[in-house]
């Protein structure tokens, strides 16, 4: 399964892959790059992986989720390399026979996908060039 | 005897290499091994790593062997 891509994520295929008779709720999360981040004007930013742990790493968070909610289907995408203000970094998509599972297992996939994940963002600002969690604004950068 | 140790984002940066040999000794953690590159890099020091092996991350307390690949982590920002 393909988890992490290096040119645009697709809504579309994130509807399209968890489309299911049964689904009758669909949970969407979509994380895209925002201007501002603690104070600071961003102007992109740049994702770096490491690809097979990566896509290991998801498997197994898909894998858990499949073992605590009985969902129909999950479709995770991650993108990487460098990413402009607006553009989509990270696509979480439920199907469920009814809401409660499909919200609460997207919630826990995108948790676990930004604590566990061997992915790292650097924030490129008009203040300079950082990445985020390995310097003195972690705890404001990481929420 | 050596331990072949893999840096990314800004261990990479920090450490102006994307890898490093380091000495092996019979006995060695991860912990261990984390001590002789804050030595050979300080810039690394105040950040936290993670240790992976292949695709698993490993404990701080995992004891290497010689020859081992060590991907050498700092703290994951995705999403």
């Amino acid at each position: 399964m393909k988890y992490i891509y290096n040119d645009s994520l697709s809504i579309e295929r994130a509807l399209n892959s968890i489309r299911d008779e049964n689904g009758g709720g669909e949970a969407l999360f979509i994380g895209r790059v925002r201007r501002h981040n603690g104070g600071r004007v961003i102007r992109h930013l740049f994702y770096e992986c490491h690809v097979p742990m990566a896509e290991s790493e998801i498997e197994k968070i898909v894998d858990e989720i499949k073992a605590k909610w009985p969902l129909r289907k999950i479709h995770i995408e991650h993108r990487v390399g460098k990413l402009e203000v607006g553009e989509i970094a990270v696509i979480v998509a439920v199907s469920a026979e009814h809401r409660k599972e499909a919200i609460e297992a997207c919630r826990f996939g995108i948790d676990e996908l930004k604590h566990r994940v061997p992915i790292w963002k650097k924030e490129v600002s008009e203040s300079g060039e950082e990445w985020v969690g390995a310097c003195d604004h972690e705890s404001e950068a990481s929420q | 005897m050596a331990v072949r140790v893999e840096l990314f984002a800004a261990f990479a940066e920090f450490a102006g290499t994307r890898e490093v040999q380091i000495a092996f000794h019979p006995g060695m953690t991860c912990g261990d091994l984390w001590m002789e590159m804050q030595k050979k890099y300080p810039r690394l020091s105040p950040i936290p790593p993670l240790f992976a092996i292949g695709k698993e991350y490993v404990r701080k307390d995992f004891a290497l062997k010689d020859g081992d690949q060590l991907l050498l982590f700092p703290p994951v920002s995705g999403g």
